[in-house]
């Protein structure tokens, strides 16, 4: 009989089928102990396949340590990878390619769960760095560290939205937040520039009313939210009708969606088999419309437009502030409390666009309102100068 | 292969793999189907790389148990989506379907074409969606996936509606 008719093999089908089953019943151990009967009955078909079969070699190696890799056996999977690896000939490039990038994920999971406890879960989150300033393992420092912020701040965000905490309007959410959920990064696959993270439960938070937060469900809406970013601005909407929430999140993925000149396109999904697939990718459009839509949302009355450096930040002021200066002018701006928290800290020292409102302040000086900001392409000094007090077109109050 | 006549014989797909697999996707099937259709024929269509044709399934509608053990609408919509190209593969492209092949985001199925051995294995990616909207996005993900490397072709795609029955298919040859 072929050992892909192995009836080892449809066994093997059915346990794994029950885990699954098992796992959105959110019942783990059962889950646990389903994969890893199927990895043992699936292992030993694998390790039959004949060396001259190297293409289902691979595919049935890959398949049993992926089935121990699920029971959270991260050594038993370990084992697996290093039984095929260790025979040389018998797998195909990828096949080697993709046990390795398995023992690498399991290596980091392993490390991960050491630290949170094998009570809680655990769920990978991947950003794809794409562009011409990006090759195999290789990035730009401020690239990478301003996706991985903005990244963060969504998926808290994303997490105050689904526990139903007010929106917070400054500083890093409190102790018992962050101990509904916890973000850990990790290092990035070789050969790659994709940000991995994960995110897990926390532990019993001490506040009543705040449960442990779902990593799965948290990872599935922040995806469901960078989909309806990527497609349409009113489906952030639809999803999201507190404005403020709605305006915080529509902001970070704006921030983190190209501007084309370094990175072209960035992708974000889970490689992970809890979640069903789904991924979302911006592109230098996606901010064009994004910022169309912030704005759109946003009264502006008396509306004005600077361009300028970021010089100065103070989020902590009574009446947060920042200031650009252009050409030797400098522009204070003040802002609501918690609108630009997420996504201002990467501007800093860059040119950046101020939309915004101007009125008469105390004693007649002109008080300016920032209502959105953003990062612009450096142009010449000409697109600069008719730039400089552009209005916008206000909207009917 | 011809998709201009395709006419499923009952979503109870004939495949090689295991029975409870198979009727785990069917009742899956049947479940998404009842959110958008009545029983017990819908009609749609098929397009099988550049060719299209009429598509016609006959099922039953899901018991209430079935309802309660598919409750998860993605889940369901997933695994019937299985069902639904397990049947269009088999039924128009002529393939064996023999099981699941895991990974770690999730597994696929594979497949040899009739009567061929296991050095001819091919990989099924399927996606399932409720808004038939996004199918050729999803299609494209899935090409994407299977122009990876070694391991996925030869492969084929499929992605399945439930909303507006339709089922798309493409081929990513060796």
């Amino acid at each position: 009989m072929s050992l892909l008719r192995d009836r080892r093999r449809a066994r093997s089908e059915e346990l794994a089928l029950h885990a699954e089953q098992a796992s959105s019943r959110e019942q783990r151990d059962e889950a646990a102990r389903l994969f890893a009967e199927a990895a043992a009955l699936e292992s030993q078909v694998a390790r039959e396949v004949p060396t001259a079969q190297a293409r289902l070699r691979s595919i049935l190696a890959i398949s049993s340590m992926a089935l121990w890799y699920k029971s959270g056996d991260f050594d038993q999977a370990e084992s697996e990878a290093y039984w095929f690896l260790s025979r040389g000939e018998g797998l195909t490039a990828e096949g080697k390619r993709d046990l390795c990038d398995l023992l690498e994920r399991c290596w980091r999971e392993r490390e991960i769960q050491k630290r949170i406890g094998r009570n809680s879960e655990l769920v990978p989150l991947e950003v794809r760095v794409e562009g011409s300033a990006v090759s195999h393992g290789l990035a730009p420092v401020q690239t990478t560290r301003d996706v991985s912020q903005l990244i963060t701040s969504a998926l808290t965000r994303t997490a105050e939205l689904r526990l139903g905490a007010p929106f917070r309007d400054r500083g890093l959410p409190g102790p018992a937040f962050q101990a509904a959920f916890r973000i850990f990064e990790a290092p990035a696959f070789a050969g790659s520039y994709v940000l991995r993270f994960y995110l897990a439960s926390g532990p019993q938070p001490t506040l009543p009313g705040i449960r442990p937060l779902d990593p799965s469900s948290l990872v599935a809406n922040f995806l469901e939210l960078a989909r309806a970013a990527e497609r349409d601005a009113a489906r952030v909407a639809a999803l999201v009708p507190e404005s403020r929430y709605r305006e915080a999140i529509l902001r970070c993925f704006r921030d983190v969606a190209p501007d084309g000149r370094s990175v072209s396109q960035l992708s974000l999904g889970s490689s992970t088999w809890k979640l069903a697939k789904g991924s979302a990718t911006l592109r230098p459009e996606h901010r064009v419309r994004l910022t169309e839509a912030i704005i759109a949302d946003l009264s502006i009355d008396h509306p004005i437009e600077e361009t300028g450096t970021l010089m100065a930040v103070n989020l902590k002021a009574k009446r947060p502030s920042f200031t650009i200066v252009r050409d030797g002018d400098t522009f204070t701006f003040h802002a609501r409390p918690g609108r630009f928290d997420d996504t201002i800290g990467p501007m800093l020292k860059q040119t950046v666009r101020v939309t915004g409102r101007t009125s008469q302040g105390p004693q007649g000086r002109r008080d300016l309102e920032a209502k959105d900001i953003q990062v612009i392409e450096a142009g010449s000094s000409k697109q600069k100068a008719a730039a400089r007090r552009r209005r916008v077109p206000a909207r009917d109050k | 292969m011809d998709p201009s006549e395709s006419i499923f014989a009952g979503l109870h797909p004939a495949a090689s793999c295991s029975p409870a697999v198979l009727g785990c996707f069917t009742e899956a099937a049947f479940v998404s189907l009842a959110r958008f259709h009545s029983p017990s024929t819908t009609r749609g269509e098929i397009r099988w790389s550049t060719e299209e044709g009429p598509l016609e399934l006959e099922w039953a509608p899901p018991t209430p148990a079935q309802l309660a053990s598919h409750a998860n609408q993605i889940d369901a919509t997933e695994q019937g989506a299985y069902a639904v190209a397990i049947g269009a593969v088999q039924e128009v492209g002529g393939y064996e379907v023999i099981g699941r092949a895991h990974h770690a985001s999730g597994a696929d199925l594979l497949m040899l074409p009739d009567g061929g051995s296991e050095d001819d294995l091919v990989r099924l990616e399927v996606s399932g969606t409720c808004d038939h909207s996004e199918v050729p996005r999803r299609l494209q993900s899935k090409m994407d996936q299977l122009g990876r490397g070694d391991l996925h072709r030869p492969g084929v795609a499929a992605v399945v509606s439930f909303d507006r029955l339709r089922v798309c298919v493409a081929e990513d040859p060796e």
